[in-house]
């Protein structure tokens, strides 16, 4: 435990990010935000509410990140620690840094939002800063790194793809591309883009899409929770519930993956 | 006693062996030369548990201490690799924080850093902006060699290659080997140097085409060896008189290649070299340059 302690603290010192660059880091978001919100407003015809809770929650876990920690890769197979328990450590120290500062940014947004007319003055109740910030942090990474998994294990039981950089060479290679890019385009495709409420409301879905989009994507409930938080300052318990149960589960399932899942320098 | 044993093949691509066969290490200090792509690099990588096992296929057994590095990750305690390759430190982290990191990952204390450091003289990078991805390849290199020097506990220590180092660092590792190979631990060094063979002094393992080709127990087995073998010899040299060279003893072929500044190629014994530029020296010739391959003759079959 005190070696674990000890790698926390050395890790958290590489990870410290200085005061200035999270202070422009956030500046920079703003203005980001303002822009990626008013072309959504623009193109699609969007809400303000809409525009701005679907443009801070796409750039809402990189702010979380504003300096991310990853062990050296070759650092890892030399450690005397499994690499899954590293792993884990790894996304730890990554938490506690975004814990930090994703509130901040994610005040820093709304109080802009708030203070423009766009978002309602009840979203910067401490509690919703939390659910707006804290959840897109925790789902990071869990249904990609799933889908990495499952692509991995399924390659493996079909016996296809081996060495899969560079151009494929053998029949063997060949198919492992081909599904490969199968699996990328029309599997992450459906995910990230069919069932990301970006461009409707989720309440125009089927009960069963909906519940779909719900658990298959990390950030549909986020933004379907953004957008009632800065459209009338409120979100009903239920869905905050729901919101903290999912999040709970994808970093599970991250942590479950630990060894299977390249960090984010990998 | 045997702190390393490998039966084991490697590859990185179906029907492609990057190295195959038994290896052992035990107390003391082993050098694996061979050619480039002999599999040096590959079973110091086996040895220290550190290959891509998605990527590279092992089979076989490894064993470092009785553990095998790739299951029981606690031994690594006990091994330290200092990798050809810096790529370790091609990150923006801080050299100081980023070695700290490394003494806390291997179980080691992390203040012992500072002093390691400033006996490779890096302590001008322990500046928290210095950065590890912007240093050059010789630092970086000398960063590997922290490593080792900071895993106090380890008792295989396994240095792949020192190029990259200047002279003095390079005195300076072998030295810091040498006594832990005393001290009982198993020093495995890869290189590409005679002069490192005869520095360290000890086993001799040649690898080539992924193979051990021989086992070589001492530096002076070695040397009688070698000593047994006919070398291509190039003399470069000016005035004097040639032809002398043909009755020197030891020397099997003498070729001429003529001009004020002419080139004399000859097939001798390792002891006859000497004999030869003396020879040439005393018809008054002028000697610019003389060369042989002192270690090719190993990796013949």
């Amino acid at each position: 435990m005190r070696r674990y302690l000890a790698l926390v603290r050395e890790a958290l010192s590489l990870a410290t990010a200085a005061p200035v660059s999270v202070a422009a880091h956030i500046a920079g978001s703003v203005v980001e935000v303002a822009v990626v919100a008013a072309a959504l407003r623009a193109m699609l015809g969007l809400g303000y509410a809409s525009s701005v809770a679907i443009a801070m929650i796409v750039s809402s876990p990189a702010a979380a990140y504003v300096r991310v920690f990853g062990f050296p890769q070759n650092l890892i197979p030399e450690a005397s620690l499994p690499p899954s328990a590293l792993r884990r450590l790894e996304t730890l120290v990554q938490l506690l840094v975004g814990a930090v500062l994703s509130p901040l940014y994610v005040l820093a947004l709304t109080t802009a939002a708030a203070a423009l007319g766009v978002a309602h003055w009840g979203a910067l109740n401490p509690l919703y800063i939390i659910a707006l910030s804290i959840p897109p942090m925790l789902n990071r990474s869990g249904v990609s790194g799933l889908l990495e998994y499952l692509r991995a294990v399924a390659m493996r039981r079909l016996h296809i793809g081996y060495q899969m950089w560079g151009p494929p060479a053998t029949a063997r290679e060949i198919a492992g591309a081909f599904f490969e890019i199968l699996w990328s385009r029309v599997v992450y495709s459906i995910v990230f883009t069919v069932l990301t409420p970006v461009y409707y409301s989720m309440s125009a879905l089927s009960p069963w899409l909906q519940a779909l989009a719900a658990i298959l994507n990390p950030y549909a409930l986020c933004i379907e929770t953004a957008r009632s938080i800065l459209a009338s300052g409120y979100a009903p318990p239920a869905t905050l519930l729901a919101l903290a149960a999912l999040s709970a589960f994808w970093l599970g399932v991250r942590m479950a993956l630990a060894e299977y899942v390249w960090g984010v320098y990998g | 006693m045997r702190l390393v044993e490998v039966d084991a093949r490697v590859e990185y691509a179906p029907g492609r062996t990057a190295f195959e066969g038994r290896f052992e290490a035990g107390e003391g200090v082993t050098v694996l030369i061979g050619p480039n792509g002999a599999g040096k690099t590959t079973l110091v990588h086996l040895v220290a548990g550190v290959l891509p096992l998605p990527i590279a296929r092992v089979e076989g057994k490894v064993s470092v201490l009785g553990a095998n590095p790739y299951r029981d990750h606690w031994v690594k305690k006990y091994i330290a690799l200092a990798r050809q390759n810096p790529d370790t430190f091609n990150v923006f982290y801080p050299v100081r924080k980023l070695l700290r990191l490394y003494a806390v990952l291997k179980g080691e204390d992390p203040d012992a850093v500072d002093e390691v450091m400033e006996k490779l003289g890096l302590s001008s990078f322990a500046d928290p902006h210095v950065k590890a991805v912007n240093l050059s390849f010789g630092t970086k290199r000398k960063l590997e060699v922290a490593k080792l020097m900071l895993s106090r506990s380890a008792r295989v220590l396994l240095l792949d290659e020192l190029i990259g180092l200047d002279p003095p660092t390079v005195r300076l590792v072998l030295e810091f080997l040498r006594a832990r190979a005393e001290e009982g631990a198993c020093v495995v060094v890869v290189t590409h140097e005679p002069r490192h063979l005869q520095l360290l002094s000890g086993r001799v393992v040649v690898l080539r085409g992924g193979r051990v080709l021989r086992v070589v127990e001492s530096w002076r087995e070695l040397r009688e060896y070698l000593d047994r073998n006919l070398y291509e010899v190039t003399i470069v040299a000016e005035g004097g008189d040639p032809t002398a060279l043909e009755r020197v003893e030891g020397v099997e072929r003498v070729a001429v290649e003529a001009g004020p500044r002419y080139v004399v190629k000859a097939r001798c014994r390792v002891a006859a070299i000497n004999s030869l530029v003396e020879a040439l020296m005393k018809t008054g010739a002028v000697i610019h340059r003389v060369e042989y391959d002192e270690i090719s003759p190993l990796f013949e079959p």
